[in-house]
């Protein structure tokens, strides 16, 4: 009895110390992560913290990631940046300062992301940022990475699509929202449609509250309109502009750059109008979706019930820097990282092929280019692959765009 | 561009149709407890859900769904008013702050219980007419048409039933009016709900044209203030007036200014209360 009690003694402090080296040993690597977790943009933060999750999982359940021949578990502090500077600028210096991170994934709000980029720059925080702000990859930035295509790299491949599906069609009307994007892409569309040998009949800027775009719209389809480019518009906005469009007999293409939460998109506008309209975005059936997507729809699906097709766009995030760091082989010189990100040419990401580029438009190659995917609404709702181009392609087009007066 | 103007006029009279419907519930309260109701969007709003769930969800028919938003939010408004103001109705800042808070209450519990995104229903009567050489949809002109008839309805209500005539009177002084044996709390608490109501009808109504989410609220009170105060704060008349010429000026203006039409109801604002201080039709 005695012998067995000391056994049980002797067994428990053993597996206390065994415990206690193996915790000492297990190094943890602390990621930040920025974006809404409240507010109007929350399905989208939502849907980037729920993929974020599923890949740090993975990466844990492999023991971690391998870097300078040492394990380290990653562990994610989130941070709701609700969407605006204010949050994103709160949520970066809890970030830095508070909790010390070296890393930060997001945001994806353009504000958000220039306001977080005051505390980080300086602090030499590397940044997976998105947005679609011009002046969020610049050389005053070398630290922040824009991980997802904006409009600039993404619609050449609308007015490709255009060209070899509908040769005939000469006119388009361009609309954006009266903001800081919408006023940049009112600039870069027009150049982008005369590239591919189309005239703008239109090209206006609109309220960004506006509900009732009927007078608008009109007059695009006075002036001739055959396509309309919705450019950067709110989902939202995106609604309404289809659904009166059709109202005013308009069947023709229409495209928009924000990716649409396609069960609603289809149940707001109705399965009989969507026919015709264009996105980015990935395709989910196994002939033409990115064979690395798949696995990671599959288990977003299992987790979660459905697949939210906005979420394509964020494995890129937490990939393109875990490759860096290891490629650098250090978790604490964030230059030496920086270095290393930059040096990812090109590599194969979940949505295809990735590679940097920018430096002709924003004086920096800090953009990455992916393969883009163009989908298209059928008449009943399905949706399906209509064009994919390779990064390459994206970055010749936006280059030769650019460069047009 | 003129080949365009009846497109924009029917448009702007759509829309101005709706700011009338938002905007005379808000002039309502003003007229009888001289409160600026922020939170009368967040309860257009709510109009707007009832209607996806019960019409587009569970298949109860277009019209009954409209009546059981407004009957379901004008009992949420006399809750309100029962629990949340009159407690301070002689205390017009802390109404105020009430009201900026029910905005803020209702807006996150939307939020958290709807989600963010938008909700929209089938349309109710598909295909669409010219007239004039401008397009509408069936949809735009039964909204129209619903908005008017119930206008019409509210005006029978205010001048040819009692409990009508007691709000009017309440609104023009609630001291004579408690001395003539009206009611006041409950003609305040009537005049409150009959508000609530009409802000989820134009709610319920916009819902098969536009759409619904928990971010409609602001933008729609916005334009409802601006519509009272150019129409005159507590006149329903002056809403009505109000509300047309500000739907139908936004829409014209953007045949010629786009990004900028916002900003010429504010700019009609100004205008009209340099030379009218209290509105088209205003008492206040």
């Amino acid at each position: 009895m005695k012998r067995s009690m000391i056994a049980m003694v002797g067994v428990m402090i053993l597996s206390f110390v065994l415990a206690h080296r193996t915790s000492a040993a297990e190094k943890v690597l602390e990621i930040g992560w920025m974006s809404a977790l409240s507010g109007p943009a929350a399905e989208w933060g939502e849907a980037f913290k729920r993929i974020v999750d599923i890949q740090v999982e993975e990466y844990n359940a492999q023991g971690g990631i391998l870097v300078g021949g040492e394990r380290y578990k990653l562990k994610v502090i989130y941070e709701d940046d609700k969407f605006t500077a204010d949050g994103g600028r709160a949520a970066a210096e809890k970030l830095v300062y508070q909790d010390k991170v070296k890393f930060i994934l997001g945001s994806i709000s353009s504000s958000a992301v220039l306001a977080q980029q005051k505390i980080t720059e300086p602090n030499k925080v590397i940044c997976m940022i998105d947005g679609q702000a011009k002046d969020q990859v610049s050389p005053n930035a070398p630290y922040s990475f824009r991980c997802l295509t904006g409009f600039r790299e993404m619609t050449p491949a609308f007015g490709e699509l255009l060209k070899e599906r509908y040769p005939n069609l000469k006119k388009v009307a361009i609309l954006n929202p009266n903001n800081d994007v919408g006023l940049d892409n009112q600039g870069f569309a027009p150049k982008m449609y005369r590239y591919f040998g189309l005239d703008v009949v239109l090209n206006e800027l609109y309220p960004p509250a506006t509900k009732d775009f009927a007078t608008l719209l009109a007059k695009g389809l006075a002036a001739g309109a055959e396509v309309f480019d919705l450019g950067t518009s709110s989902v939202g906005s995106v609604f309404l502009m289809k659904k009166q469009l059709v109202e005013l007999g308009f069947t023709g293409p229409t495209m928009n750059t924000a990716s649409l939460p396609s069960e609603k998109f289809v149940q707001a506008v109705g399965a009989e109008n969507v026919g015709n309209h264009f996105v980015f975005g990935y395709a989910e059936d196994p002939e033409h979706a990115p064979p690395k997507l798949l696995p990671i729809i599959e288990k977003y699906k299992q987790k979660h019930g459905s697949w939210f097709p906005v979420a394509a766009r964020f494995p890129l995030f937490l990939d393109t820097l875990v490759r860096g760091i290891q490629a650098a082989g250090t978790v604490t010189d964030t230059a030496a990282i920086r270095d290393a990100i930059a040096k990812l040419q090109p590599f194969e990401s979940a949505v295809g092929m990735a590679m940097w580029g920018g430096k002709e438009t924003y004086g920096i190659d800090n953009q990455m280019y992916n393969t883009t995917q163009l989908l298209v609404y059928e008449r009943g709702g399905r949706q399906v692959f209509a064009k994919s181009i390779p990064p390459e392609r994206a970055k010749e087009l936006a280059t030769a765009i650019e460069g047009m007066k | 561009m003129i080949q365009l103007l009846p497109q924009a006029l029917l448009s702007g009279l759509s829309v101005g149709m709706i700011y009338v419907l938002a905007a005379s519930g808000l002039t309502l309260v003003y007229g009888i407890m001289r409160l600026l109701n922020f939170a009368h969007g967040e309860l257009y709003m709510l109009g707007g859900y009832i209607v996806f769930f019960l019409f587009e969800e569970s298949g109860v028919p277009y019209v009954l769904s409209l009546l059981i938003s407004m009957v379901a939010v004008g009992f949420l408004g006399v809750a309100l008013e029962r629990f949340f103001f009159r407690p301070f109705r002689e205390e017009h800042d802390p109404s105020l702050m009430i009201a900026l808070g029910l905005l803020i209450l209702i807006s996150g519990a939307a939020l958290i219980a709807f989600g963010g995104g938008e909700r929209g229903v089938r349309s109710l009567l598909p295909g669409t007419v010219s007239i004039l050489r401008a397009k509408v949809s069936m949809d735009r002109l039964a909204v129209m048409a619903v908005a008017a008839a119930i206008m019409g309805a509210l005006y029978l209500f205010l001048y040819k039933t009692r409990a009508g005539r007691g709000i009017r009177a309440v609104s023009q002084d609630a001291g004579a009016a408690a001395m003539n044996g009206i009611d006041v709390d409950r003609t305040i608490a009537l005049g409150f709900g009959l508000s609530c109501a009409l802000a989820a009808a134009a709610g319920a109504l916009v819902t098969p044209i536009y759409f619904v989410s928990p971010f409609v609220g602001g933008p729609i009170v916005f334009k409802a203030l601006v519509v009272i105060a150019v129409g005159g704060m507590g006149s329903l008349l002056g809403a009505v007036i109000a509300g047309i010429i500000l739907g139908v000026v936004e829409s014209v203006s953007f045949m010629f200014i786009g990004g900028m039409a916002d900003a010429i109801g504010f700019l009609l604002l100004i205008l009209i209360l340099l030379f009218r201080p209290r509105g088209l039709m205003g008492r206040y």
